[in-house]
């Protein structure tokens, strides 16, 4: 075997009760689907310790991890889509109630609501950037765009979120001024 | 001094917006970190184990295929002869043909690496270690930057002692000074008499590794636990003169994916080609690559990185050894199984030639004609398109018994598809049938035409 650094199962266990929920969690919010980041949760680790010998211990262990995550839920997720134009559309549960769990407050779940109103490209930064807090040459690197143009998509995602929380601001002013 | 602002949050807004995002981000972390694992870790840790477990059984399976391969191919090759013990045993050895013998018998697929042999590209070292009355000799080694070759014999020094099957095997793993490359081996061990056996390691290194060591640490040979370990120093320096590396930088779309053709190295026995990825460790690519007399290059694996692609194939064929340019032709992803329908042809092989075989797709397959010479029994054939350049071919000889090509065809012919393809050594006039399976399109089935992309090489610069 060349190169390889088996990982002993002590190890393993560590890193899995360590970052599993935020694993889950990062796939949860790019996947909307509480079986699918499941899935996507299960199968990142199985990867990370198949794949254990190419991992560089000298950097963090999250954004590799991160890396995976967000591949295998754009791919099951390109096949969701794929799924949905093919037959009925997929069962989705109670997966919003899941996301709610997390957000407690009506502010928090606003917010979240306007980043889930974002264009795939900016969602995805700010998920990778705040949430999973990826550096933005992380980010770059994780989704493949150049540095730059990383930049760009951050800064037009803040924009419009500024904007949607100012017109909201806005009519719940107009509301209560109704009132 | 004035503070240089990110551009990202120049604006007070944005800036204002980035630092609620941290607070909502920092609230739902803190919340999860909170939270137990939606699955227990035994259930990921089982699927671990059984998947490493099957690809453990895959690898020995593998192996103990290519043992008795080998095995069975040195009675062949030596015909009787017996090799007699040092210092004889010595000089016979290092000047074994290695590669010959590797590649006898198409368990490992001839891409070139005869021409280690015919053209001397090996270095020769002679480096022996002696342990437990056994001797292990590393005798050659090549290196063209793409393959390690490792060529290397072994002597039971105590002459009562008679080998056996279990005997014939050097245990080993690799390590580069310095690197750590991804890479993949593959090796193949063939007795030579009662006393000593023959062994060679095809190396894969997925990194450029002219000037390092290669440490080769032996931990036990047959049944005997002991240190044979050799370190082999890495040089391309007998290949390089004859090596070419291409920088395109040539960008395809295809699918709403990028790729980038960055590199294309020519070696004296192998090519190869680095492409780079707009996806995320996508691996499922499908390519080829072909000539500018379309010849197709015989693929010979490959490695996949985050974003790039590597994959090896064979030199430029002989007739063509400098391609004005290559083509990348990356093939529909989509296309599925169910899309083709297997079909056979048959003919009668006699001395009646030509012998044409209906092709794939309405192309066709003609044979002209069949030598049975001493090294192996050659089927000349050409070719209607370049769709049908490589058909697979089954000769039967007159006991019923089938006989597969060895090796990849070799095109002899630049303005017709015309190629030689080499099976074993057989009687003269001993067959009688030639099969031949493909897979045709199903009927109504359009394809995607594959997304081409043309580098042109200039091999006269440096």
């Amino acid at each position: 075997m060349l190169g390889l650094q088996n990982i002993s199962e002590e190890q393993a266990r560590s890193i899995y009760n360590k970052h599993s929920p935020y694993v889950y969690g990062i796939a949860l919010m790019l996947t909307r689907s509480s079986p699918m980041a499941d899935d996507i949760m299960q199968e990142t680790f199985l990867r990370a310790f198949q794949k254990f010998d190419q991992y560089d211990p000298s950097r963090p262990l999250r954004p590799w991890l991160c890396r995976i995550a967000v591949n295998l839920a754009k791919s099951a997720m390109r096949k969701q889509r794929w799924l949905f134009f093919q037959a009925d559309p997929p069962d989705i549960g109670d997966e919003f109630l899941v996301e709610e769990s997390m957000m407690k407050s009506e502010s928090e779940r606003e917010l979240w609501e306007s980043v889930n109103r974002l264009s795939a490209k900016r969602k995805e930064v700010i998920i990778l950037h705040y949430y999973a807090e990826l550096s933005l040459p992380e980010v770059a690197e994780a989704l493949h765009i150049p540095e730059g143009t990383c930049k760009s998509w951050l800064h037009e995602a803040l924009k419009q979120l500024r904007r949607s929380q100012t017109l909201r601001r806005h009519e719940v002013r107009c509301e209560e001024e109704m009132q | 001094m004035s503070a240089k602002r990110d551009p990202v949050h120049a604006e007070p807004n944005v800036t204002e917006q980035d630092q609620i995002m941290r607070e909502h981000a920092g609230s739902i972390l803190r919340k999860w970190e909170e939270h137990q694992p939606v699955a227990p870790f035994e259930d990921v840790w089982d699927r671990y184990l059984s998947a490493a477990e099957a690809s453990r059984r895959k690898q020995q399976i593998r192996n103990r295929w290519r043992a008795a391969a080998a095995t069975f191919l040195v009675l062949i090759l030596l015909g009787g002869a017996v090799l007699f013990s040092s210092p004889e045993v010595r000089a016979a050895l290092s000047r074994f043909p290695f590669m010959k013998m590797l590649l006898a018998d198409g368990g490992v697929e001839e891409q070139g690496l005869s021409k280690i042999e015919k053209e001397g590209l090996g270095v020769h070292l002679n480096t022996s270690v002696i342990d437990r009355n056994i001797r292990f000799t590393m005798d050659e080694v090549f290196y063209d930057g793409v393959q390690i070759v490792l060529n290397y014999d072994v002597e039971y020094l105590d002459k009562k002692k008679i080998i056996g099957e279990k005997d014939v095997a050097v245990h080993y793993d690799l390590k580069f000074d310095g690197a750590e490359p991804t890479a993949s081996s593959t090796h193949k061990f063939t007795k030579l008499n009662d006393h000593a056996f023959i062994g060679s390691t095809l190396i894969d290194a997925y990194q450029y590794l002219d000037g390092h060591k290669l440490y080769m640490n032996i931990t036990q040979i047959g049944l005997v636990k002991g240190d044979w370990s050799v370190t082999v120093p890495l040089s391309v320096s007998k290949t390089s003169p004859d090596t070419k590396i291409f920088f395109p930088n040539q960008t395809v779309e295809t699918n709403g994916r990028t790729r980038t053709i960055e590199r294309i190295t020519f070696t004296p026995v192998s090519t190869q080609i680095a492409i780079r990825t707009s996806e995320y460790r996508e691996h499922e690519i499908f390519y080829r690559l072909r000539d500018d007399l379309q010849t197709d290059f015989a693929t010979s694996g490959g490695f996949g990185g985050d974003y790039e692609i590597i994959g090896n194939f064979s030199p430029p064929s002989a007739i063509n050894p400098h391609p004005k340019y290559v083509e990348v032709l990356f093939d529909d992803p989509s296309e599925k199984a169910e899309n083709f329908i297997r079909r056979e042809e048959q003919a009668p092989l006699n001395d009646a030639f030509p012998v044409v075989l209906k092709g794939r797709n309405g192309g066709r397959v003609t044979v002209t004609r069949v030598d049975y010479k001493d090294e192996g029994t050659i089927l000349t054939y050409e070719a209607s398109d370049a769709e049908n350049q490589r058909p697979t071919l089954i000769l039967t000889d007159s006991n019923d018994k089938e006989h597969h090509s060895i090796g990849q065809p070799v095109r002899i012919s630049k303005e017709r598809f015309d190629f030689q393809m080499k099976f074993p050594k057989l009687e003269s006039g001993s067959l009688t049938q030639i099969n031949m399976t493909m897979y045709d399109y199903k009927p109504g089935y359009e394809p995607k035409p594959p997304t081409t992309i043309r580098v042109p090489l200039d091999w006269s610069k440096p």
